[in-house]
């Protein structure tokens, strides 16, 4: 509903399309030819051409005809549009602030067309075409984030309306983090509440069970009945005879298989926690200090199915083995920090990307929860100065992303079948003196 | 030039006896002055000076030499600093302080002043908060070795809310921490105006009347600064504080910069700073700065008007400064404009000009080896020297 709303807004600054095509107008269908194709990060054409159809990648190829009429981009470098693993942009703020969310409180709930649409235009203009979303940033619980693309059009741009649950641990709330004693406290609550909603879909589980072996058991029982109807039924008028002669009053028999199993009472905060334990969705903690590090990795470590991400992740590498192992991936905000950073950046340092990548942890590099996505590939780009290789950068903020958050079939890649979300530079993507010269969204060229 | 042709006849392929204080850097790429890339390049330093910057010449096998397969710059100038100072580049108690010393406040060894240097920044402008109108003197110091190569650069001014009205309680202040983010729909701007105190002057008015009284009575820095020998800034962040600004300094015949101005950019505003002898020192740049105000490196840059960077640390990273310029190149300012804003455009600002920001003959010989383009900000420091010395990273690592 939203997400028709989202998009509808009116975008006058975009050059019609149709002007700009040449011959038959073919609004429906996109050529891009570049000299470099990167199809994913480390694997690339030269000299190819990417066809658009109904916003989807259809066809890649280096020997590809061009239909007529089909409106031609051409470039130096094209790539997948870059996607934030970590962003607010377009959620109201007053949501975004929000510390009193629950589990199965929605991201979505809180997008906000009308909100600041420079911003997201912006974000667009800068190659951001998707995002993940959260609310409730700083949130022990911050409730579910949405995977949405950035575009303007008016259909729905929601890519997971689910795309994760959010939490964290030992963050600067208003200013300050608690002691250590209160930041350990936190962890025990997220584990808890995780444990909570384990336990909630074991009592589903069980109720499932329960009511399969009553139902069996019913059965059973009926099928004997029916069998020994006329003896029953003869016990049953000399038990109410006797009864009637004794002056007691007569009671049927009761039968264990009376009793029917009850469902657990539904809970919408349990039931988004326990899709996060069985892995249905990842778990995003926010969490920065090796103390509360080592506590959720070991306090986790009992949930198997768990889908564990670090954000944040300051003080990380002291754990990259055991990262690596659990495939625990990372969200990181390569930003450079001053003096004036929050208590849990207190050891951060712009070399984290590259030192985690090499240790073979998988690393996603994000906008750090706020409004400023159009930053992303300048925080890649640093993190490359800093030490980590470039198709691990790209990766971080493309198909890295896609795959973390269940939309690797989607987002993230120009392979067939993924969004026409497509980036024309005029030199490679991460090289900052490089201008983008196309952006095209689902299929449809949004700038120039 | 000349100087170069001499060092070339000097050389002349001869093997040198060896000398103290010499070196010879030899680059794929040299960025001298004006926007000139010499490829193949070498740089001969001396006594902590340029002695020339030759192309395809051969290294002189008597001297000391640095193969590097990347670029070779000269050192970034990080303007507005506090690096190492803490506190003390404000006072609380009085408004007008034209004979205090930023200098006062250097602490060549403290750590801020170490990750400048590793940011490639080879000069820092240590510079009074904008909390005073007339906040003093500031200095322009190396990173390494504790040089202080000007400790009188500039005269601080600040015409902005921020100095009127004080509280004349302890206070801490942020370079860029209440300034204004540019409106893009062209609603009211508002710098920081709290808390309230009641510390003269507390009106724009007033603030003018009390720089005119200051110039007036025409002593000391005031004096120098309206004979043209020593360089203003003046802390103006709203666009009214930036005319105003314009309108002080072609009144007293001031020339030097405005500090802050995110919508400089503006129109009124470019004619006005085209007027005047005064340049702008935007930023330091934050994440979510509107394009206004990221575009008026572009503008400024086409007007002729010279432009840099504040570098606002240590409340802001040393590092922060090459993101700043990225954030001026993503919104259309031409490379070379935005190296010029890191640069020579800084140095000459901050009243330096003269001997830093440009790797020529007779220049300071600060340099910063980069892995690749320095506005890339994929490529990293490899080293720095400062006076012609390896500073970043220290000698035996």
């Amino acid at each position: 509903m939203l997400a028709g709303l989202l998009l509808s807004l009116p975008t006058p600054t975009l050059p019609s399309l149709q002007a700009q095509s040449s011959g038959a107008a073919d609004s429906e269908r996109i050529a891009i030819r570049a000299e470099r194709l990167i199809l994913r990060p480390g694997q690339e054409l030269t000299k190819a051409t990417l066809l658009l159809e109904r916003g989807v990648v259809v066809r890649v190829g280096q020997d590809l005809p061009i239909p007529e009429g089909v409106r031609v981009v051409e470039g130096a470098v094209a790539c997948a549009g870059f996607v934030d693993p970590w962003s607010s942009l377009g959620l109201d703020p007053d949501s975004v602030g929000d510390l009193g969310a629950s589990a199965a409180t929605r991201s979505i709930d809180a997008l906000d067309p009308w909100l600041v649409p420079a911003e997201r235009r912006e974000a667009l203009l800068a190659g951001v075409t998707s995002a993940r979303v959260q609310i409730a940033r700083g949130a022990l619980i911050a409730g579910i984030g949405a995977l949405v693309q950035t575009s303007e059009r008016s259909e729905p741009q929601i890519v997971r309306e689910d795309a994760c649950l959010a939490g964290s641990v030992g963050v600067s709330r208003g200013g300050r983090a608690g002691d250590i004693f209160d930041r350990a406290g936190e962890v025990d609550r997220l584990v808890g509440a995780l444990e909570k909603g384990k336990r909630y879909r074991e009592s589903q589980v069980d109720f499932r069970k329960e009511l399969e072996t009553w139902t069996k058991a019913i059965a059973e029982k009926l099928a004997e009945l029916e069998k020994d109807f006329k003896k029953a039924k003869k016990d049953r008028e000399k038990d109410e005879k006797d009864a009637k002669e004794k002056g007691k009053e007569f009671k049927d028999k009761k039968y264990k298989e009376d009793k029917k199993p009850r469902r657990p009472r539904f809970d919408p905060d349990d039931e988004a926690l326990a899709r996060a334990v069985d892995g249905e969705l990842p778990l995003v903690v926010e969490v920065h200090r090796a103390s509360e590090i080592r506590r959720l990795l070991d306090r986790t470590a009992g949930f198997e199915r768990l889908r564990l991400v670090l954000a944040g992740a300051t003080e990380a590498l002291a754990f990259a083995e055991e990262l690596v192992e659990r495939r625990i991936p990372v969200i990181l905000w390569p930003t450079p920090m001053g003096t004036s950073r929050p208590d849990e950046y207190e050891a951060h340092d712009l070399s984290l990307a590259g030192a985690l990548a090499r240790e073979g942890v998988q690393v996603l590099i994000g906008s750090g929860g706020g409004g400023d996505a159009q930053e992303l590939r300048l925080l890649a780009a640093l993190a490359v100065g800093h030490g980590m290789e470039p198709a691990a950068a790209l990766a971080a903020i493309t198909s890295a992303p896609a795959a973390v958050f269940d939309a690797r079939d989607r987002l993230g890649t120009l392979e067939p079948g993924r969004s026409g979300d497509v980036l024309v530079f005029d030199g490679d993507p991460l090289d900052t003196r490089a201008t983008l010269r196309a952006v095209v969204s689902r299929g449809e060229v949004v700038f120039p | 030039m000349s100087l170069a042709l001499l060092a070339l006849a000097l050389a002349g392929g001869e093997p040198s006896a060896p000398r103290e204080g010499v070196l010879q850097i030899q680059a794929a790429e040299i960025w001298t002055s004006g926007g000139e890339r010499i490829q193949d390049g070498l740089l001969l330093v001396e006594d902590g000076r340029v002695r020339a910057v030759s192309k395809g010449k051969q290294p002189d096998p008597g001297l000391p030499l640095v193969r590097h397969a990347g670029v070779v710059t000269a050192g970034l100038i990080g303007l507005r600093s506090q690096a190492g100072a803490g506190g003390e580049l404000q006072d609380d108690t009085r408004s007008v302080l034209p004979e205090a010393h930023a200098v006062h406040a250097f602490d060549p060894s403290h750590p801020d002043v170490a990750r400048a240097l590793a940011a490639g920044i080879t000069a820092l402008e240590l510079a009074p908060g904008p909390g005073n109108v007339v906040g003093g003197l500031a200095c322009v110091v190396k990173t390494s070795g504790g040089r202080v190569l000007t400790s009188e650069a500039s005269l601080a001014l600040s015409l902005t809310s921020a100095a009127l009205g004080r509280s004349t309680g302890p206070s801490f202040f942020v370079f860029g921490a209440g300034e204004a983010q540019a409106q893009p729909d062209g609603g009211p701007e508002s710098s920081e105006r709290t808390p309230r105190g009641n510390r003269e002057p507390t009106s724009y008015a007033g603030a003018l009347a009390l720089l005119r009284r200051s110039f007036a009575a025409g002593e000391g820095p005031f004096a120098r600064a309206r004979r043209g020998d020593l360089a203003v800034t003046i802390e103006a962040w709203d666009r009214h504080e930036v005319l105003r600004a314009v309108e002080l300094a072609r009144e007293l015949g001031l020339a030097g910069a405005v500090r802050g101005a995110p919508l400089a950019g503006d129109p009124a505003l470019v004619q006005a700073l085209k007027e005047s002898k005064l340049g702008v020192i935007v930023g330091p740049y934050s994440s979510g700065q509107t394009r206004p105000s990221l575009e008026s490196v572009k503008t400024l840059a086409a007007a002729g008007i010279p432009v840099a960077f504040a570098l606002g640390d240590p409340a802001r990273s040393p590092q922060g400064l090459r993101l700043s310029a990225a954030r001026a190149l993503r919104a259309g300012a031409p490379a070379a404009a935005v190296w010029k804003a890191l640069t020579e455009d800084a140095a000459k600002l901050a009243g330096v000009g003269a001997s830093l920001g440009t790797l020529a003959a007779g220049r300071e010989a600060d340099f910063v080896l980069w892995s690749g383009d320095p506005l890339d900000l994929q490529s990293r420091v490899a080293a720095v020297y400062v006076d012609g010395r390896r500073a970043w990273p220290a000698q035996g690592h």
